[in-house]
């Protein structure tokens, strides 16, 4: 959302008024009963923000234009890391290190005597 | 360096050149020498005859069997693609050559490529590769090798399945496989540890593998150890990049790969909080469509804390792509932040603010829908430019912002244009006053209007219209500060009677000081009645006890001042401990002000006619006196109100015990339990609080200064000033003997005048060391008419 986006932000919940500042607060009247206070605060709350910006918009322009907070839309956290996850990289990492440090010649010997030897 | 460049090279040729010569005379002889020596020559010089005509049959066997070696060799120097050209130029003639190609080729990540040469080798070869070709498709291996199979393929086989159960997390299981004697048998055994908990045991492992040669020579292994551990929290990138010698890419992807774990815990906030996350966190991680809205969110957490990193951000965010109009309004916001932070703000820090907020407003004014924000920039830009006199780009500010205003019809915006257009002409009056009534016949109520056109006249010199408008503006406002400076012009103008027009119940403490400052000298300071017109008095008594007290105590502070040296405020103060007596809280308070005011008469024949007074609390009272003097460090003042008879029996013997004992320990120890001394200055602070906003007693502080401009010393150097005696006498002595001179010289100070106090006192001096001239001088003022210590008390 940016700057802009404010204002049609604030028509928007408030049901996109007319123009003038009688059709404002009809549509203003009509959002508080649809949200009213005690029960849908915040909800409340973004009708009241939107009904004052509107209402006069040049005033509540300067107050926003210094609000130290951003208006536009928050960035998209980035994707968790892709998979093969810590283990499977490893162990991937560990298999390509094997073929690569395996003596070739003693692979093609024939068979162990014995079954096997480190057991 | 160019010469040893060239000398390398031509090194480098004449080996090549000697090598071509040795292999067209001698042929395999001289590859197979080679081998050892240089294998990268060798692999050049096998490639050739193994790329060039085919030689005689039994020559090729000795050639095939010499490609093989050498791609083993290679490979094993870790060379896997040398190794892997190398063995595919072979044609996959021999099963040996099969299987150096699909070693290299699975080495290297290629398992097509790796199947293929080993189907093409024959049942021995694929038997060797299956294992490691299905344990890195995540197939199963398998438990036990196939029969048939080489000591060093069952090892590798083994290899295979421990690798395949790591990645299946079988971490248990697999620990059987993993010979410690075999093929990366430590290593696949540090590797199963990195994940058990304890996280000591991990970080062991993690140190074991960091510390394997095999590791050490394979950059991806390392780099995938480096993932692993950095997933299981072993350490931070940092530590893993310096710990496993990772290479530039590697400690980059490892960065990324932290950030982008730390930024997973960021889904779902939005605003400062995130914005206030984003300022710690690196936003690389960040897909590159989303890092200039994260740019954006760093610059707006930056902004509190370090405006130049915020503008910083606000660039990159602008170079990413992010909404222009919040990232320009971000540089904004920096600008201003930065403005003024070493001292006041420069002509050029304001000129670059203006700059910021009006390139704010052009592309805001481009944006449809944002037509008020754009006004909004216009002004914030119309502000510097008018503070820093730049009116050219001020009044061009203020055009855009004007426009801008007249379509929203918005009028307290016009009177803001208004009074900054005023502020701009501000060296012309005349020209500032008519924007300036422009506003107030817009905005009649306007405060700040009215001040500056109070401003204006007072500049213009036009008495008339400034009363006018003093009093105008202090009733269309409300404003005590406007409604003050209108009583005060009318009363200087001799328009209105002290006190007139002042409704009891309705003036406040503050107000009524403010009127009684300003009221005309009274022959008899002293008496408060008599200084005081009775409207005065009607009004302080209708204020409550807290607002009554503040005034009095301001009264007191306004009486020192306007007659500093006299007795006037002794006998005020006198007067004022009589009128409260009742209340041993506010005794307290009036007698520390007045103590430190100097008023020790007034405090002294207080005490004594309150002891007298039967209707009077009289041990609470004298208690409360008590306390305020040792609060202002006067214990010698204490033990002759307490040695005088009637206030001892007053106080009976536990008030005196009490006072005794608090002086000690006070003197002692500067403090003592339960009693919390009260200074002047924070009884003054509190009167301050009530008087507030319309007087305050600090404004009459430098009268309450000393003429000489003493700022203090020590209680001797106080004595020999009060007496017109250079201070700096004592400085020679010790301490305790100028802390001696101060008690004695103050005993007898404190006395009646009379010839033995001024025979004691002409004693002490000479006996200090002044010379009898300088004493008889100092003497002549008379030791019971000393120069007022004002605005202490010692």
């Amino acid at each position: 959302m940016s700057l802009r986006d404010l204002f049609l932000e604030a028509r928007k919940t408030l049901g996109d008024p007319g123009e003038g500042e009688a059709a404002l607060k009809r549509a203003y009247r009509r959002a508080v009963l649809a949200h009213p206070p005690d029960r849908e605060p915040e909800a409340f709350r973004a009708v009241r923000d939107a009904y004052e910006l509107l209402l006069d918009p040049l005033g509540r322009a300067i107050e926003l234009l210094r609000a130290e907070v951003p208006f536009a839309k928050p960035p998209l956290a980035p994707p968790p890391p892709a998979a093969p996850g810590p283990e499977d990289a490893l162990a991937d990492a560990l298999l390509r290190l094997a073929a690569a440090r395996v003596d070739a010649e003693a692979l093609l010997d024939g068979p162990a005597e014995g079954g096997d030897r480190d057991e | 360096m160019a010469r040893r460049a060239m000398a390398k090279r031509s090194r480098r040729e004449r080996l090549e050149s000697q090598l071509d010569r040795a292999v067209a005379s001698d042929g395999l002889e001289a590859v197979e020498a080679l081998i050892e020596r240089s294998p990268e020559l060798a692999s050049k010089s096998c490639l050739r005859l193994l790329e060039g005509p085919p030689p005689a049959p039994g020559e090729r066997h000795r050639l095939d069997a010499l490609a093989a070696r050498l791609a083993g060799t290679l490979r094993q120097a870790g060379r896997c693609e040398q190794a892997l050209r190398v063995a595919r130029a072979g044609g996959r003639r021999t099963p040996r050559l099969c299987l150096e190609e699909a070693l290299a080729a699975f080495a290297l990540g290629d398992d097509a490529t790796s199947a293929a040469a080993a189907r093409d080798g024959g049942g021995k070869v694929e038997a060797v590769l299956a294992p490691l070709l299905r344990a890195a498709a995540r197939e199963p291996v398998g438990d036990e090798p196939p029969a048939g199979l080489s000591a060093a393929a069952r090892d590798l086989f083994r290899v295979a399945a421990s690798c395949a159960r790591l990645r299946g997390g079988g971490g248990e299981r697999a620990t059987g496989q993993a010979s410690a004697g075999g093929l990366l048998g430590p290593e696949l055994s540090a590797a199963l540890e990195l994940s058990r908990p304890p996280p000591e045991r991990g970080r062991r492992a993690l140190e074991a593998l960091s510390a394997s040669p095999a590791l050490r020579a394979s950059p991806p292994a390392r780099r995938a150890v480096a993932a692993a551990a950095l997933g299981y929290d072993l350490g931070t990138a940092e530590e893993l990049v310096r710990l496993l010698a990772l290479d530039r890419d590697s400690a980059h992807e490892l960065r990324q790969r932290e950030g982008a774990r730390r930024l997973q815990g960021l889904a779902g906030m939005s605003g400062a909080a995130l914005a206030e996350r984003l300022a710690r966190e690196d936003v690389s991680p960040f897909a590159e469509s989303e890092r200039g809205a994260a740019y954006l969110y760093r610059g707006f957490g930056l902004l509190g804390s370090n405006p130049a990193q915020a503008e910083a951000a606000y660039d990159r965010a602008i170079e990413f792509g992010a909404d222009l109009g919040e990232a320009l309004r971000g540089k904004m916001l920096a600008q201003r932040k930065r403005l003024g932070a070493k001292g006041p703000p420069t002509p050029r820090e304001l000129a670059a603010l203006g700059e910021a907020a009006f390139r704010l407003h052009r592309a805001l004014a481009r944006t449809p829908g944002a037509e008020a924000f754009a006004g909004a920039a216009a002004i914030a830009a119309a502000e510097p430019w008018v503070q820093a006199g730049d009116r050219r780009r001020a009044a061009e500010a203020l055009g855009a912002a004007r426009s801008i205003a007249q379509r929203f019809a918005a009028s307290a915006v016009a009177t803001q244009l208004d009074l900054l257009e005023a502020e701009l002409w501000r060296h012309e009056p005349a020209r500032a006053l008519s924007l300036v009534e422009a506003a107030l016949a817009r905005s009649p109520r306007h405060l700040g209007a009215w001040q500056r056109k109070v401003e204006l006249l007072e500049a213009l010199g036009d008495d008339e219209r400034l009363d006018a408008a003093l009093a105008e503006g202090a009733g269309a406002t409300g404003d005590p500060g406007l409604a003050r400076r209108s009583r005060a012009s009318r009363r200087r103008r001799g328009a209105l009677a002290p006190f007139e027009g002042l409704r009891p119940g309705v003036v406040t403490a503050g107000e009524l000081a403010d009127e009684a400052w300003q009221t005309e000298l009274s022959p008899d300071l002293g008496d408060p009645t008599a200084w005081l017109p009775p409207a005065a008095w009607a009004c302080r008594g209708a204020l409550a006890a807290e607002a009554r007290l503040a005034f009095d105590v301001a009264t007191l502070v306004m009486v020192a001042a306007r007659a500093p040296g006299a007795d006037a405020c002794d006998r005020f103060l006198e007067r004022l401990l009589s009128a409260w007596r009742g209340q041993p809280e506010a005794l307290g308070r009036i007698a520390t002000v007045g103590l430190r005011l100097g008023a020790l008469d007034g405090y002294t024949t207080a005490v004594t006619r309150l002891a007298a007074d039967a209707e009077a609390p009289a041990a609470e009272a004298l208690v409360a006196l008590g306390e305020a003097a040792i609060a202002v460090h006067d214990d010698g003042l204490v033990d002759r109100v307490v040695r005088r008879k009637a206030v001892s029996k007053r106080l009976g013997p536990a008030g005196v015990k009490r006072l005794k004992q608090l002086a000690g320990q006070v003197r002692a120890r500067g403090c003592a339990e339960g009693f919390a001394r009260r200074h002047a200055e924070d009884v003054l602070d509190e009167v301050d609080r009530v008087l507030s906003p319309a007087f305050s007693t600090a404004r009459l502080q430098p009268l309450l200064e000393d003429d000489d401009g003493d700022e203090g010393g020590s209680p001797a150097q106080v004595v020999l000033e009060m007496m017109g005696l250079p201070p700096a006498r004592v400085e020679s002595l010790p301490v305790e003997l100028q802390d001696l001179f101060a008690e004695r010289a103050l005993r007898i100070l404190s006395r009646p005048p009379g010839p033995a106090a001024i025979a004691e006192l002409r004693a002490l001096l000479l006996d200090i060391g002044f010379r009898p001239d300088d004493v008889e001088r100092a003497l002549r003022g008379g030791p019971g008419a000393p120069k007022r210590a004002k605005g202490r008390a010692k």
